[in-house]
């Protein structure tokens, strides 16, 4: 029988229906039945559990998926699609990582995940410029702490907290904002690299990318101060490990392992930054104090 | 293990998202002294004096955007071989991007990447030992 692929429009000869790899541009597409007989049987059991590493067949669980909100937009409208579709992700994730297609487009995924971290940056530039004037004396006392550094050392320093205070916290945003897409396929591609590695990455890389754009919404509340910004980040790995436990049909040890890995990985520096940020900070409070 | 050509196309892939992760990375290692930072360390290197896994990436990534290999593999050669692949992702990515070239699709039997990350593995304790060596007995080295 004959086959269009969705994303490069190649109509190509095939002997079976269900998910396989157009032969034109090689993404994975899913050939429905024209008789509407059942998909066709699984690819044999791998020796993981959570499905083989690399971008193999994917599982039967994938054939029965549907359109989440946001990829219906055509008939729900913009805002209807939008917020149905955070809902979903924020309320029930585990209906939406059941429902959604690994192998649907992953400019869906970006440009909903742009869109909450964009909103979330627009409400936070009022927050900071309230909270940087409430702190403008911490920073200062900061700043005068970096006297003892070397010339070099203290202008980066010192230009790191200026962009991150007073007019540099609109610039920042706004970059952060403009950087979105190479943030996220930076992030997707070293999920996807430790997913590989662990073992669950069936479904293939545009699977993953999906799962880490539907799973920033929470961001659209990290501005909510104290609070917020504390949640947000951990509600989307939360999701991250859930969505792609689902949308790459593996085990959540496994996609608990991939997706904390990076993590784990990068903790010595992150731990020496707050160590150092902590200091810092106590060294202030404490010069403050004998003021 | 199995490899597909597909036909000329530019369809946004993994390769592509490594290749741009890799640019990002070495852009940033390149025009911003990362290393010489003064909050940025390896906290257990610091505490213990015995190095992480990682130690030394940021080196690597330094020394590597600068194009100086051997300063790179000294720091840790897992990490140079990383960036040097990252380097290649760049390369394909570019080549695929802008000119269309496939890139293949290789995917490999259960068993095969059983032995991949059996490899891996040791590639990672033998890399580890050699920066341990490398940072708290260097004359083992040395002689």
């Amino acid at each position: 029988m004959q086959a269009r692929c969705p994303h490069c429009s190649n109509v190509f000869n095939t002997d079976r229906a269900g998910i396989q790899f157009c032969p034109n541009c090689g993404q994975q597409i899913n050939v429905p039945d024209p008789a509407g007989a059942a998909p066709p049987p699984p690819p044999p059991p791998s020796g993981f559990p959570g499905g083989t590493g690399g971008p193999g067949a994917p599982g039967p669980n994938a054939l029965s998926r549907g359109s989440v909100p946001w990829e219906e937009r055509g008939q729900l409208g913009v805002f209807g699609a939008f917020f149905e579709n955070w809902k979903m992700v924020f309320m029930q994730p585990e209906q939406f990582w059941r429902r959604m297609r690994p192998d649907g487009a992953l400019s869906d995924a970006l440009f909903f995940g742009w869109i909450c971290f964009a909103v979330n940056g627009l409400l936070n530039i009022p927050v900071q410029l309230v909270s940087m004037a409430i702190n403008r004396g911490q920073v200062d006392q900061l700043i005068n702490a970096t006297k003892d550094l070397p010339p070099e050392v203290r202008r980066i320093v010192q230009q790191y907290i200026g962009v991150f205070t007073g007019a540099g916290t609109v610039g920042a945003v706004i970059g952060q904002i403009i950087l979105y897409p190479v943030i996220m396929i930076v992030t997707a591609a070293i999920l996807h690299l430790f997913a590989m590695i662990f073992g669950a990455s069936k479904n293939g890389f545009n699977a993953t990318a999906r799962v880490v754009g539907y799973s920033n919404a929470p961001y659209i509340l990290a501005w909510i101060p104290c609070c917020g910004g504390l949640i947000a980040p951990i509600y989307t790995v939360v999701l991250q490990c859930w969505g792609l436990a689902r949308a790459q049909e593996t085990t959540t040890t496994r996609a608990v392992l991939a997706v904390l890995a990076p993590g784990i990985l990068l903790c010595c520096c992150i731990v020496g930054l707050i160590a150092v940020i902590a200091g810092a900070a106590g060294a202030a409070a404490g010069a403050g104090a004998t003021q | 293990m199995r490899a597909h050509w597909p036909a000329p196309n530019r369809v946004f892939g993994f390769v592509d998202a490594l290749g741009l992760t890799g640019a990002a990375g070495l852009l940033v290692a390149r025009f911003v002294p990362v290393a010489r930072l003064p909050f940025w360390g390896c906290a257990i290197r610091r505490t213990t004096g015995w190095p992480c896994p990682g130690c030394g990436l940021t080196r690597v990534a330094d020394r590597m955007s600068h194009f100086n290999v051997a300063g790179a593999w000294e720091a840790n050669p897992l990490g140079t071989v990383a960036a040097a692949l990252f380097m290649v992702a760049v390369a394909a990515t570019v080549l695929h991007l802008a000119f269309k070239v496939p890139m293949p699709q290789v995917s490999l039997t259960p068993r095969e990447w059983y032995w991949v990350r059996v490899a891996l593995a040791v590639v990672v304790v033998v890399n580890y030992g050699f920066v341990v060596v490398h940072t708290r007995f260097p004359w083992l080295l040395a002689g």
